[in-house]
């Protein structure tokens, strides 16, 4: 049992257990087997589901207490206000939107704990410190994008050009950058190399037929990757040049692969990216907040109340009554429903008073809190475009606390610089970083990222920077909720059935995609077509 | 006849001559190239800016034959030190090939049927360059200091298809998508290996410490089970139900077999180091790049309609003889030195005084055939119905290679162009035989084939497309040259005139094909003749 210390020992993560780690990794995990399994179970509901799930229940006279103006909470509000429902949303915060946030000039960040952090970016620029990308198989995100006229632009997910680094290669790599497209070409060109020769030493036989081996070694040759007489991997075009080749009799030179031998000694960068994870995603043009505020201005006036704190959620057999205070004013109240139901992550709503049975406050206990820790760093040069030819896309590290830099695809060519992702962690890592003083997080990033950009990463840092640890961030106390595999199957069916009068939502019930934006829109969709049916039930 | 591979992996049956040329361009030797560097003409073309220029341009008088990317680039950089310029352009428009079709643009190839584009408003096609990789400094330079707006422009989606007919087994016929066959080829490959190592297979050829690395690099990718090192279904590869939420946590979509999947000859090769996953474009076509060219140059410089019918040059000056194309009016140009910017096998055919050597080395490149074709769809079904943002769909079918999905308009509700087929060598100048109607009707069989149901249905019958080779002023996509007579033909041709200079891609070496090329060869050209000024 590891127990880990926050900056001021005030135990917000509690003791985090070995198991809880491997829960929040079970967000990037999950078995294939054990899902597939999973996917008959009746509460399921078809994901690649494009648009709401149409409602049979009329609204009118009906009062449905909705608590969080995140996406899940402001979706439930749009489609409930659209069959008629008096919706009311209490929002803890000063301004909707959850987690789905951009710090631009004046943004104001303050964590449990915390200095309180003020934007103060130039040139209109901004970070995403929480969600940041959308793939194209997120139809439930584009679905509002698009009904809600959010522009899109791609969002550079994955460049070739981008390095990797890594320090604790043993070797001639150890601390020196290289760049992507080399690496991979490189172990490309190797692997398929060493496999002709597997295939001519008949050690394949046992695996496919002749004609499965000649086939093979045809598509090994047409890789472009091998010399096609020798078939040994040789530089060439995919690897690309050292010197670039240009007019008149300049015909440039190829870059020379590196020792394979060496290279093995280099594990950053190995793992291929998931499917929902691929090299060209999209963003919300000006910031991925334009999703949250075009929600917002699609709700009837309002809808939300701000700055509403909830203490207490009650229920009768045939209403939900919800206790709050203002956190402006200090004002307390009370207010009752028909039904409520909270978007609150559960690390949050466990902490508020409530009258659940034992069976449902186990359950919101199960998932665990995700650690998540971003940092944006302003520049005042696009040096990564300019002199690296680095448009968008990550480059990879195993520096301690400096997983990834991500080059931004917003203002691509700009010459007003521009605001990369310093470092984006989650699990130890997150809590390690967060744990350190803003000046200290600032230094982290900058330490690490003039080790991959040497003499240009500090050189060109104006001095502005915001960070976020979502875990130390009182309204949710972590990026997303993981659940493992056994929590999911024993105890998110305990959830998705709900209280008589209070129905959870959020992207804390949607497992695999709980740390995305379509995870929100997905659980809230889940949970509208749940209370239709009980509303149309009586 | 033979067949060569491109780097779209298509088939193209060629003659042995223009294999030879061709894979001066596709392939190109290092060594070749390597053993060429000490070459005093060579330029560095990593440079990023334009060459200084040293010479005084004041009362000298320089006359350029095309206004395309390098003729535009030589009269804006060379008017600033005061020369004198004039352009002499055969078309009504400049830009030379950087072109793109819109509503009222009209392509004409000779002998051919004249084509008014009537795409709805704010929709384009760009009918000749189409792609910036990050690598071209020179182009970006100008559409950096132009104001010249880029978005990316997506290359590769691994949400496109592949499609290859007559092919042994499952896969014949039928669209798959990229990323499952690229997983799977990987997935494949990095199991048989793994497990050839593990029986001892490579001991020869590696040691056992970089055995060990090897399989633990393996076992990483993501794409192997751990435990046993199989390929099998998995997370990279995605799911074929997505998950959702509540209790729907999908389902991983099926691997194809080695067996199939080793028989799909779509899709095999590596893109180059130039034709990343993601490019640039300029916003609303490419032309706009060749109109911001036009803006900066001083007023009148070009003159438009003006095709050039005889080159004369003597020890001091050059006269050069147009005619205007719409009024039959013949002038004369005179100045100190021309620049021509005209693409080879075009400039060969124009009367000139050009020594023996010269004529004999211009006459060496060939103008590639290229061939494309755009199609209007009233709807982006690609985007809504098969979640394809950009990149292109490949196929071996005969003179098709590819279907791009356009960068611009993303998720709009617009209609949208679709690059229906690009294509050049023998296969190029095959399709250009056919009517316009026919090649429309070429591209839709081949699209139906990808995109069944969809194609045929959402196209809104206007289409544009262009053989480059047929276009009178161009008589290429590109020229083409073999390593053997770049070598020995260059130098000639870099050399000159007295008074005559050569530009234009024609003498770029890989970046023929490019923007790159003709920006390069213009820096490159105007050194030159700074050099020749300077000296007197």
């Amino acid at each position: 049992m590891g127990h880990i210390m926050t900056d001021n020992n005030d135990n917000i993560l509690g003791s985090l257990t070995k198991r809880d780690f491997l829960q929040s990794l079970g967000i990037m995990g999950g078995s294939a087997a054990m899902l597939a399994a999973m996917g008959a179970f009746d509460k399921s509901i078809a994901s690649d589901q494009k648009e709401p799930p149409k409602m049979m229940s009329e609204g009118s006279g009906k009062k449905i207490i909705v608590l969080g103006a995140g996406l899940a909470g402001m979706v439930m509000g749009i489609e409930l206000s659209k069959k008629g429902y008096d919706v009311e949303i209490l929002e803890a915060r000063s301004f909707a939107g959850g987690r789905c946030q951009s710090a631009r000039k004046g943004t104001v960040i303050h964590e449990i704990g915390g200095e309180k952090q003020v934007c103060d970016f130039d040139n209109n620029q901004y970070v995403n410190h929480g969600p940041w990308r959308i793939a194209q198989e997120h139809h439930s995100t584009l679905h509002y994008c698009h009904t809600l006229n959010v522009e899109l632009q791609p969002m550079i997910n994955e460049s070739a050009q981008t390095f990797i680094y890594s320090e604790k290669a043993e070797g001639p790599f150890k601390g020196k950058r290289i760049r992507h497209r080399h690496a991979d070409v490189d172990r490309h060109g190797n692997i398929y190399e060493l496999l002709t020769k597997c295939a001519s030493d008949g050690s394949l036989d046992d695996k496919m037929t002749p004609e499965d081996r000649d086939n093979l070694l045809e598509h090994l040759r047409n890789t472009g990757l091998l010399n096609r007489k020798e078939l040994n991997y040789v530089a060439g075009r995919a690897r690309g040049y050292d010197s670039y080749p240009g007019a008149g009799m300049n015909f440039g030179t190829y870059s020379d692969p590196y020792n394979f031998s060496d290279l093995l000694k280099v594990s950053v960068g190995a793992r291929w990216d998931t499917a929902d994870h691929p090299a060209v995603m999209f963003q919300a043009v000006g910031g991925m907040d334009r999703i949250a505020k075009a929600m917002y201005e699609a709700l009837p006036r309002d809808m939300i109340k701000f700055n509403k704190d909830v203490t207490k959620i009650e229920q009768t057999d045939n209403a939900a009554q919800v206790s709050y205070f203002d956190t402006e004013s200090g004002k307390e109240e009370v207010i009752s429903a028909d039904y409520c139901v909270s978007t609150i992550p559960f690390g949050v709503l466990n902490q508020i008073e409530n009258d659940f049975t034992a069976e449902v406050i186990d359950a919101i206990k199960s998932p665990r809190s995700a650690p998540a820790y971003k940092i944006g760093l302003q520049f005042d040069r696009r040096f990564w475009e300019k002199d690296e030819m680095i448009y968008g896309g990550v480059t990879q590290t195993d520096i301690p606390g400096n997983r990834i830099i991500s080059y931004p695809s917003n203002d691509l060519h700009s010459p007003n610089g521009g605001v990369l992702l310093g470092d984006y962690e989650f699990g130890a890592n997150a809590v390690a970083n967060s744990n350190l003083s803003n000046a200290d997080r600032i230094e982290l990033a900058l330490a690490s990222g003039e080790k991959v950009h040497p003499s240009l990463y500090r050189k060109h840092f104006n001095g502005k920077a915001m960070s976020m640890a979502w875990h130390k961030e009182k309204y949710s106390l972590g990026g997303w909720v993981g659940w493992s595999a056994r929590g999911r199957r024993n105890k998110l069916p305990i959830l998705l059935k709900g209280e008589r009068r209070v129905l959870f939502s959020g992207n804390g019930i949607t497992p695999i995609l709980d740390g995305w934006m379509a995870g929100a829109i997905e659980g809230a969709w889940l949970t509208l077509a749940d209370l239709d049916k009980r509303i149309a039930q009586g | 006849m033979t067949i060569i591979k491109t780097h779209q992996d298509q088939d193209i049956k060629v003659s042995k001559r223009q294999l030879l040329k061709s894979i001066g361009m596709v392939g190109g030797s290092a060594a070749v190239f390597t053993a060429m560097q000490g070459w005093d003409l060579a330029s560095a073309s990593t440079s990023k800016a334009p060459p200084k220029l040293s010479s005084d341009g004041k009362g000298k008088k320089l006359v350029i034959l095309g206004a395309g990317l390098s003729g535009m680039i030589i009269a804006l950089e060379m008017s600033k030190k005061g020369y004198d310029v004039e352009i002499l352009e055969a078309e009504n428009l400049v830009g030379g090939r950087c072109k793109s079709a819109r509503k009222g643009s009209v392509i004409q190839e000779e002998n051919g049927e004249k084509q008014v584009c009537n795409f709805k408003e704010g929709q384009y096609f760009n009918y000749g360059p189409w792609r910036i990789p990050a690598q071209h400094l020179p182009t970006l330079h100008y559409c950096h200091t132009l104001g010249v707006k880029l978005e990316p422009l997506i290359n590769k989606s691994p949400m496109a298809y592949y499609y290859a007919e007559n092919i042994d087994g499952a896969l014949n016929g039928v669209p798959v998508r990229q990323g499952d066959v690229d997983y799977d080829r990987e997935g494949h490959v990095e199991e048989l290996l793994a497990k050839a190592i593990n029986k001892g297979s490579l001991d020869d050829v590696i040691n056992q410490e970089d055995k060990e690395r090897l399989i633990e690099h393996l076992a990483n990718t993501g794409l192997l089970s751990r435990k046993d090192l199989n390929y099998r279904p998995n997370q990279i590869r995605g799911f074929s139900n997505y998950p959702g939420a509540g209790m729907d946590f999908g389902k991983y979509s099926d691997i194809y077999s080695l067996t199939e999947i080793f028989n799909m000859p779509v899709g095999r090769r590596n893109e180059n180091e130039d034709h990343p996953v993601v490019m640039f474009q300029p916003v609303g076509g490419m032309d706009q790049i060749a109109m911001a060219l036009y803006k900066n140059l001083p007023n009148g410089v070009v003159k438009l309609n003006s095709e050039v019918t005889e080159i004369t040059h003597t020890d001091d000056g050059v006269k050069i003889d147009y005619k205007n194309t719409e009024t039959g009016e013949l002038s004369t140009a005179t100045g100190d030195y021309c620049i021509s910017s005209i693409q080879f096998p075009v400039v060969t055919k124009i009367k000139n005084n050009f020594n023996k050597d010269l004529l004999n080395s211009l006459k060496s490149p060939a103008g590639t055939p290229a061939f494309k074709q755009g199609l209007q769809m009233k709807r982006r079904f690609w985007e809504q119905d098969d979640m394809i943002y950009g990149g292109a769909s490949l196929t071996n079918i005969p003179g098709h290679s590819l279907t791009a999905y356009p960068s611009s308009d993303l998720h709009s509700n617009k209609p949208g162009v679709l690059l229906g087929s690009y294509i050049w060598g023998g296969e190029a100048a095959k399709l250009s035989n056919l009517s316009i109607k026919d090649r429309t009707q070429f591209a839709l069989n081949a699209g139906e084939k990808i995109h069944p149901g969809n194609f045929k249905e959402n196209f809104n019958g206007e289409a544009m497309s262009i053989a480059w080779h047929r276009h009178k002023y161009h008589l290429g996509g590109w020229v083409t040259w073999t390593n053997r007579k770049r070598s020995r033909q260059m130098p000639t041709i870099l050399k000159g005139e007295k008074r005559v200079l050569f530009t234009g891609n024609n003498i770029s070496t890989v970046h023929s094909g490019w923007m790159v090329g003709a920006i390069e060869a213009a820096w490159h050209t105007m050194a030159e003749l700074d050099k020749r000024v300077g000296q007197g």
